[in-house]
C-alpha cells in the first residue's frame, strides 16, 4: 500500500514540479514585485503599498475597471444569453447541424484573425459596414473604433460574434442531457413552449448555465487578444480593459511593479468573484436536487 | 509486476528521458561551437516586413566575412521591445538587434547593456558625418552603428497635383490653398491617423518644429514646457487644419488604408519618412506617382528644418558571441556592407561613401535639396524625447486629434507627464 502510494507521487511529481516552477513560482514573484517601483532594468526598489494606492487615484485605470465591468456585462447578456437563445431555437429544428456549424465556425478562428477581419469591417472609409450604411443611403458613417464609448462596443461585436458559438454548443450538450420525462410531464400539464422552457429546461440547466457563465466571466475579465489587435487599448487608453492595461503599464511604459499589482488585482477579482458564483449555484443545485 | 519492479522501471524511463535531454542538448552545443550563428533581433517582422531583407544582409555578412546571424522577427514594436529588454540582461542577450537612437538608447546605455563600438566608428570616421557620431554617441563612447538614415517630408501623389495643376508649395499660404483645392475637389488632403499609437506623433513634431526648432528641442529635453504660448499656438494651427477637414478620419491605418487611398487617388499627401515610399511602392503605387516635400513653416521665423530619423543596429554587452557579432557589425559600417542593406530596402545609406545609384531619382533629389539648402537637421520625437515621455504624449496627441477642443486638458497632462519625469531625471 505503501508502495503504491509511493508510485503515485512519482507519477504525479513531474505536473507538480510543472505548476511549481511555471505557475506558483511566478504568480509569488509577481505579488512580490507588486510592491516594488521597478522599470526592468534598474535595481528595483521598494514602495510598500504605493502601486495599490496609486490605483485608486489612476484615471486611466479607473477607466479600464469601468470598461472590464462593461465587457463583463455585455458577455453575460449577449454571447450567453445569446448563445442560450440560438441553442433553444436551432435544438431539433431541421437543418440544426448547419446552423451549428454556422454559429460554431467563428470560434475556430483565432482572436488575432478576428480582431483583424472586424478592424477592416469596421474601417470608415473602406469597410463593410460604413459601405452598407451608404448603400442604403442612411446618414450614418460611424468611426466605428476611434469614438469613445462606440469602440468599447465595436469590441464587444466582433466578441460576440466569436464567443456565442462556444456557449450554443455548451448548451445544446446541456438540453440533450434533460431527460424527456419532466418535459412530457409538463406538456400533459398544459404548459406551452415557452412555460416549459422557463420552468423545466432552464432550471434543469443549471450545471452547464454555471460553468458557461463562470467561463464567461473569467474570458471577460482577461479579454486582451482582439482589443490589443482592434484598438491597443486606444485612441488615448479609452478602451483598455484591465488585462490590456497591465500589459501596457509593464510592457510599454515599463512600470513592472504597477502592472504587477494590477495583475494581483485582477487575479483576486476573477477569483472572488467566480469562487462566489460557483459557491452560490452549487448551494442552490444541492436544494434543488 | 511487483511493486518494485514497478518503481524501477518508472525510474528507468525517467532517467532515459532525461538522459535523452541531456545528448539532445550536448550535441546542440557541439554544433553551436563548430558554427556559431548569432541571432539578430527586429522589430520589422509586420508591416513593414524587413524580414527577408535581413536575412539577405545575414547571408551577404556570411558570405563576406564568414559570419551570418538568423534575424528573428517581432510583429509589433511594444513586443519586440518587451523582448529585447527582458533578454539584455541574461546569457540570452541577442547578439545584435535593431533599435532606436538617442533616448531610446540611453535608457539600455545606462544600464550598461549596450557594447561599445567607438574602436569601429574610429575605424570608419571617414564615412560618417560627426552629426551623425555625435547621436550616437554618450559621455564620449560611441555605441551600435548606423544602418539607415532617413528623413521625415510628405509624400505627394504627382498624379494628383498635375491634375488640379497644383505645384510643390514653399509657403504656409501656398500650403493651404492646396488642401483647400484638394479639398474642394473632393480629395482628402493629407493622411492622419491615431491607428498604431505612435504615428500620432508626426503631425505634432511638424507644428512644432514649424513653429520653432529651438522650441522642439527644448521641449524634448524638458527645457520648456508644454504650456508654452508658443506651443499652444502651433497646437492651434494643427486644430486649424482638423477643423477645415484636411485630414482622413483618425482611424484611417498608415501601413494598409492610406497606400491604396493614395494610389486611387482620393488621399494627395502622407506626411511621413522618406521610408514611407517602400510602403507606398510595395502596396502597388507606382514610383513615378510618388513625390516628396518638406512641409512649409507656419511660422516663416522658424527657417529651413527637416526631421531626421536614424536607424542604429545595437550589439549587446552580454552577446554570447561578441567577436563575431563585431565582425558583423564591422563589415555592416562599412561602404559595401552599409550599402547592400540600405538597397535591399531601397532608403539611404548611413555611410556616406556608399554606393547609392539604386535610389529612384525622387530620394536622390530629395537627399541633395537637404544638403544643398543646408536644412537645419532635428532627431525626430521618438528618439528625441525621453521614452516614459513619449509613451504617454502619444496617446495625449490621438485625444487631441479626437477632439480638438481640449487642448488645454491635453497641454496641461502632456506638462505634468513631461515634468513628473524630469523632476527625478534632471
Amino acid at each position: 500500500m505503501k508502495k503504491d502510494l509511493a508510485v503515485s507521487y512519482l507519477f504525479v511529481l513531474p505536473a507538480l514540479a510543472l505548476v511549481v516552477v511555471l505557475l506558483l513560482v511566478p504568480m509569488m514573484q509577481n505579488i512580490y514585485y507588486s510592491f516594488f517601483d521597478w522599470d526592468g532594468l534598474k535595481a528595483p526598489v521598494f514602495n510598500g503599498l504605493a502601486n495599490y494606492t496609486r490605483l485608486l487615484e489612476d484615471r486611466d485605470f479607473l477607466i479600464s475597471m469601468r470598461n472590464t465591468l462593461i465587457w463583463v456585462v455585455f458577455t453575460l447578456v449577449f454571447p450567453v444569453l445569446g448563445g442560450l437563445l440560438v441553442a433553444v431555437f436551432v435544438e431539433g429544428v431541421a437543418g440544426e447541424r448547419l446552423f451549428k456549424s454556422i454559429f460554431f465556425i467563428p470560434l475556430t478562428i483565432s482572436f488575432v484573425a478576428t480582431g483583424i477581419i472586424w478592424t477592416y469591417m469596421f474601417s470608415k472609409e473602406l469597410g463593410v459596414l460604413n459601405h452598407v450604411f451608404r448603400l442604403a443611403r442612411l446618414p450614418l458613417q460611424p468611426s466605428w473604433l476611434t469614438e469613445v464609448p462606440l469602440n468599447t462596443f465595436s469590441m464587444l461585436i466582433a466578441w460576440t460574434w466569436q464567443q456565442l458559438g462556444t456557449n450554443m454548443v455548451m448548451f445544446l450538450m446541456g438540453l440533450g442531457t434533460i431527460p424527456v420525462e419532466p418535459i412530457e410531464a409538463s406538456i400533459i400539464d398544459g404548459a406551452n413552449k415557452f412555460q416549459t422552457f422557463v420552468h423545466v429546461k432552464l432550471p434543469m440547466l443549471r450545471p452547464i448555465t454555471t460553468v458557461v457563465i463562470t467561463m464567461a466571466m473569467v474570458n471577460s475579465f482577461k479579454a486582451f487578444d482582439i482589443i490589443y489587435v482592434m484598438t491597443r487599448g486606444g485612441p488615448y487608453r479609452s478602451s483598455e480593459t484591465m488585462a490590456v492595461t497591465m500589459f501596457r503599464e509593464t510592457f510599454t511604459l515599463f512600470r513592472l511593479g504597477y502592472g504587477a499589482a494590477i495583475a494581483v488585482l485582477l487575479s483576486v477579482i476573477v477569483i472572488a468573484v467566480s469562487s462566489l458564483y460557483i459557491k452560490r449555484m452549487a448551494k442552490r443545485d444541492l436544494l434543488y436536487y | 509486476m511487483n511493486d518494485g519492479r514497478r518503481l524501477l522501471t518508472v525510474v528507468l524511463a525517467g532517467l532515459l528521458v532525461f538522459a535523452a535531454a541531456a545528448a539532445f542538448a550536448a550535441g546542440g552545443k557541439e554544433k553551436a561551437a563548430a558554427a556559431p550563428e548569432l541571432v539578430m533581433m527586429h522589430d520589422k517582422g509586420g508591416n513593414p516586413n524587413y524580414q527577408p531583407f535581413y536575412e539577405a544582409m545575414g547571408q551577404q555578412a556570411k558570405a563576406r566575412v564568414g559570419v551570418g546571424f538568423a534575424p528573428t522577427p517581432y510583429p509589433t514594436t511594444d513586443v519586440f521591445i518587451s523582448a529585447v529588454r527582458a533578454a539584455l540582461p541574461t546569457r540570452q542577450a541577442p547578439d545584435l538587434f535593431t533599435w532606436w537612437s538617442t533616448y531610446r538608447m540611453k535608457d539600455l546605455i545606462d544600464q550598461g547593456l549596450v557594447a561599445e563600438t567607438t574602436d569601429l566608428w574610429d575605424k570608419h570616421k571617414d564615412e560618417y558625418s560627426q552629426g551623425l557620431r555625435d547621436a550616437f554617441t554618450f559621455d564620449g563612447k560611441v555605441y551600435g552603428l548606423a544602418y539607415l538614415v532617413e528623413y521625415w517630408g510628405i509624400w505627394y501623389n504627382k498624379e494628383v497635383f498635375a491634375k488640379y495643376n497644383l505645384s510643390v508649395p514653399k509657403t504656409w499660404a501656398e500650403f493651404l490653398n492646396v488642401c483647400d483645392t484638394l479639398k474642394r475637389n473632393g480629395v482628402t488632403p493629407m493622411g492622419q491617423t491615431v491607428q498604431a499609437r505612435w504615428p500620432t506623433f508626426i503631425l505634432f513634431e511638424e507644428m512644432i518644429a514649424r513653429e520653432s526648432p529651438d522650441l522642439y528641442v527644448d521641449l524634448c529635453e524638458g527645457r520648456a514646457r508644454y504650456t508654452d504660448p508658443r506651443v499652444k499656438k502651433a497646437f492651434g494651427v494643427w486644430a486649424d487644419l482638423i477643423a477645415k477637414g484636411y485630414f482622413t478620419d483618425p482611424s484611417t491605418d498608415l501601413f494598409s488604408d492610406m497606400p491604396r487611398l493614395f494610389n486611387q487617388g482620393q488621399l494627395a499627401m502622407v506626411p511621413c519618412g522618406s521610408w514611407y515610399m517602400t510602403v507606398l511602392t510595395t502596396n502597388g503605387v507606382p514610383e513615378d506617382k510618388c513625390g516628396i516635400f518638406i512641409m512649409p513653416p507656419h511660422n516663416a521665423a522658424s527657417g529651413k528644418v527637416a526631421i531626421l530619423e536614424a536607424s542604429p543596429i545595437l550589439s549587446s554587452a552580454n552577446a554570447p558571441n561578441m567577436e563575431a557579432a563585431r565582425k558583423v557589425a564591422d563589415y555592416w559600417m562599412g561602404a559595401e556592407g552599409n550599402g547592400f542593406f540600405a538597397k535591399q530596402v531601397g532608403q539611404y545609406p548611413a555611410n556616406s561613401k556608399s554606393d547609392t545609384s539604386y535610389l529612384p531619382k525622387v530620394k536622390v533629389d530629395f537627399r541633395q535639396m537637404l544638403v544643398s539648402e543646408n536644412y537645419r537637421i532635428l532627431n525626430r520625437f521618438w528618439e528625441a524625447t525621453p521614452t516614459p515621455i513619449c509613451e504617454q504624449a502619444v496617446d495625449k496627441f490621438a485625444e487631441f486629434i479626437l477632439n480638438p477642443a481640449a487642448v488645454d486638458r491635453v497641454l496641461a497632462d502632456l506638462d505634468r507627464i513631461a515634468e513628473e519625469y524630469w523632476s527625478k531625471n534632471r
